[in-house]
């Protein structure tokens, strides 16, 4: 089920209602009960890899808990470990691996081409840091089954994060939560944001960026730069919408989730931005890759080369394709040249010009991320630089297709986007009701008239 | 502000909001050429004879009345064949026109595989449809009945297309959406595909033999005529199918189950500087000319069939 369909809408609320009618004991169930048939709606029969998943972390963690050995401890840990990973290898990587022998060596092995189960990166995720967490006494075992597979499989966060910790998440799924307005009217504000987000703007950029990244030998240097720029905006609609959605509808739940972002786009640098973008998953690659390998607490050398596997990683993490890795190998490198100082000034327009660097240097990497493949990537890059127009710069643009109207709305949307993102870059809150009521109709109506209603997967979803 | 206040005037603004959109857009739609027709429609005589009666989608608009005498233009924009199939039994079963010839369309994406949701104006054709009829015939049931709830609650849902055509393209006095944008044929590089038909292409052929077949029992002489598009429409379009191999498949098929196959393919009669946009036929002079075309083909074909 996907969350800009009206029926996640008419799924949500008879949730809502069911869940404030029932008593505290049962909503587990209820909930647990939902987020099956969430996932379910979209393919039954991978319910079997998360209740897979969900019974060897329960089991593992309940033995490391209850185990004094080091040596059993640590021998459930690598348990759980290889299962998620056993599971994430076949369904994402295996295909990969197949086409790298095959290439290498010469051989005609052949593909299995498995449909990749939705979000399995993210439970998976999930579920790996609640086994860690535990085998390093951070927390302790979850013993009520019920509530366990509710944290990995709460359908907010199920499919695409925020990547939760079983200590923020637990304890909230076993809080008793009385009926709130004002979690109603946030949880609905976020959700009111985050279609916009998507319906909107995404999907509506994603028109212009699918046909020229999809057909990039036809087009030029402009409007290739316009695209990527394009996308820029669209992958960060498409995730934070999706994110917005998820925290706000669990908001109405009266679970707070974990910000997934805050205005990446206005980050002075490249560290700032992974401060700033898919938060969840920055923090646990820091905490289960970066800081185990020994984070910046060593020597020079060896704190770059455990960032740059950090940004390796997770670039492998997005998805089996070198375009993904050359993308993260992008933002390690240039994570470590950040780090030689330069002299700082403090001038408003060397922040902006800094705010324009780093912008450019995030939007160079998602050509990887974005293209095809890599040939494809290289002489998109090769283009930008080349020939800038084909047939002047406007009638490039028209032979994309997208039309006046496509265009006049993108630009009526994004400027409001613009608009919510400095208030909050800038910590500013409309404290007037009127005009956060007036704020919310135009958000709604914006949706109804302009959301682009065929519905469009989230981006993420495929990772 | 008092929260229950808060809600009732959340609420409040939210309905009076929607009832004046619903309203602005229904009117405007109805006052645009996509419901005139409707209207023009509604005024016939029970029992009023056709020589020539046009159905299908806003290609068709490319005819104009020196075509004939006695005709009625009933396309409408965005009309699939499945719901010009339903029409056409309103015309013969409700209104009981009298037709001689029927013209549809026959062009290279009238047929191709669709979900039948009822997404596009459910609020104006539900009228045509049996309900029951349609929706057991729909590949998307739910989305069928949910589309249709919503096209009476917010009709104007993702309608800024609509308006924006209404108020801002020259297409308000013309029965034409927006002015697109049209390639010239040189910048397009294209080469028609052969010997390639994916099925998606023909998924509503079915409803080609149900008018056909309605046809033969009304004894109404049908025509399909592909109406001119540009290349770059079909380099957009037809990607992965020859249109020879679609129209012989087409003709074949409808030949073995007696059918007739009345067939005229002006597909690629223009170059681009004759269009509006790449799928429509520019000002009404080029439509003049395009319309005697059709009318010497139409007489071409009637006495290619006395001879035979």
């Amino acid at each position: 089920m996907l969350f800009n369909s009206v029926d996640y809408f008419v799924f949500l609320i008879v949730i809502l209602f069911a869940y404030y009618k029932l008593n505290h004991k049962w909503r587990w169930l209820l909930l647990l009960a939902a987020s099956y048939f969430f996932y379910g709606v979209w393919k039954v029969e991978f319910l079997g890899l998360i209740l897979f998943s969900t019974t060897i972390d329960y089991l593992c963690g309940i033995g490391i808990s209850q185990s004094n050995s080091k040596k059993k401890r640590k021998w459930l840990l690598w348990l759980s470990l290889f299962s998620n990973l056993s599971i994430l290898y076949v369904f994402k990587y295996l295909d990969f691996s197949i086409t790298a022998v095959n290439d290498i060596f010469s051989q005609d092995f052949v593909l299995y081409n498995l449909v990749l189960p939705m979000g399995i990166s993210f439970y998976t995720f999930q579920t790996m840091s609640y086994s860690i967490d535990v085998y390093k006494g951070d927390i302790k075992a979850e013993k009520h089954f019920g509530y366990f597979a509710l944290y990995v499989t709460f359908f907010p966060q199920l499919v695409a994060g925020p990547i939760e910790r079983a200590s923020r998440l637990l304890p909230q799924l076993k809080q008793k939560v009385e009926f709130n307005w004002n979690n109603i009217s946030d949880g609905l504000k976020m959700v009111l944001i985050g279609l916009f987000k998507k319906v909107v703007i995404a999907d509506r950029i994603a028109q212009l960026v699918n046909e020229v990244y999809n057909n990039q030998a036809e087009y030029n240097g402009a409007i290739l730069i316009i695209a990527t720029v394009g996308f820029a905006i669209q992958i960060y609609c498409d995730f934070s919408g999706y994110s917005d959605i998820a925290i706000g509808s669990a908001r109405m739940l009266g679970v707070n989730l974990m910000d997934n972002f805050k205005t990446p786009y206005f980050s002075k640098s490249l560290q700032e931005f992974w401060t700033r973008w898919h938060i969840s998953l920055s923090q646990w690659f820091r905490d289960y890759v970066y800081i185990p390998l020994g984070g910046s607490k060593v020597v020079k050398w060896r704190w770059r080369y455990n960032l740059l596997i950090t940004f390796l990683v997770s670039g492998f993490w997005h998805g089996a394709n070198w375009t993904f890795i050359v993308w993260g190998g992008i933002h390690g490198v240039i994570l470590i040249l950040e780090k030689i100082k330069v002299k700082q000034f403090s001038y408003r327009i060397y922040k902006i010009g800094k705010m324009l660097f780093v912008f450019s240097v995030v939007c160079f990497a998602w050509i990887f991320f974005r293209a095809n493949s890599m040939s494809d990537a290289i002489d998109i890059i090769h283009k930008m630089m080349t020939s800038f127009v084909k047939n002047g710069l406007i009638a490039d643009f028209k032979s994309t297709g997208i039309s006046l109207i496509n265009t006049i709305i993108l630009l009526y949307a994004i400027t409001i986007l613009f608009v919510l993102d400095w208030l909050n870059f800038q910590k500013k809150k409309v404290n007037n009701e009127y005009i956060r009521l007036f704020g919310m109709i135009v958000l709604l109506f914006s949706i109804l008239t302009m959301g682009v209603t065929e519905v469009k997967e989230f981006i993420y979803f495929q990772f | 502000m008092k929260r229950s206040r808060k809600i009732i005037l959340l609420l409040a603004l939210v309905l009076v909001i929607n009832q004046f959109l619903s309203y602005w857009y229904e009117s405007v739609m109805r006052e645009s050429s996509f419901a005139k027709v409707d209207e023009t429609y509604e005024e016939l005589d029970e029992g009023e004879h056709f020589d020539i009666f046009i159905m299908g989608n806003s290609h068709t608009f490319a005819l104009l009345d020196n075509l004939s005498n006695s005709m009625f233009k009933f396309g409408t924009t965005g009309e699939t064949i499945d719901q010009t199939y339903y029409k056409f039994l309103d015309v013969i079963e409700n209104k009981k026109l009298k037709v001689d010839t029927l013209i549809i369309p026959l062009d290279i994406n009238y047929l191709v595989e669709l979900k039948m949701d009822n997404s596009r104006y459910p609020f104006f054709w539900n009228k045509y449809l049996s309900f029951s009829d349609y929706l057991s015939e729909s590949n998307e049931k739910w989305n069928f009945v949910k589309n249709s709830i919503l096209g009476y609650v917010v009709p104007y849902v993702n309608g800024s297309n609509d308006m924006f055509d209404y108020y801002f393209s020259s297409g308000k006095g013309n029965q034409l959406r927006s002015e697109g944008n049209v390639i010239a044929d040189s910048l397009v590089d294209f080469e028609i595909p052969k010997g390639e038909l994916d099925e998606k292409y023909l998924y509503f052929y079915p409803y080609i033999e149900k008018i056909n077949e309605q046809c033969a029992k009304e004894g109404i002489h049908l025509i399909m005529i592909s109406f001119p598009v540009t290349k770059y429409f079909y380099s957009q379009t037809a990607k992965k199918m020859d249109p020879e191999l679609y129209f012989a498949t087409i003709k074949n098929n409808l030949e073995t189950k007696g059918l007739e196959f009345n067939h005229i393919n002006l597909s690629q009669e223009y170059g681009s500087e004759k269009f509006r946009d790449p799928h429509h036929l520019g000002d009404n002079e080029i439509r003049f000319e395009f319309t005697e075309l059709v009318k010497q083909k139409m007489s071409e074909q009637k006495s290619k069939k006395i001879n035979e």
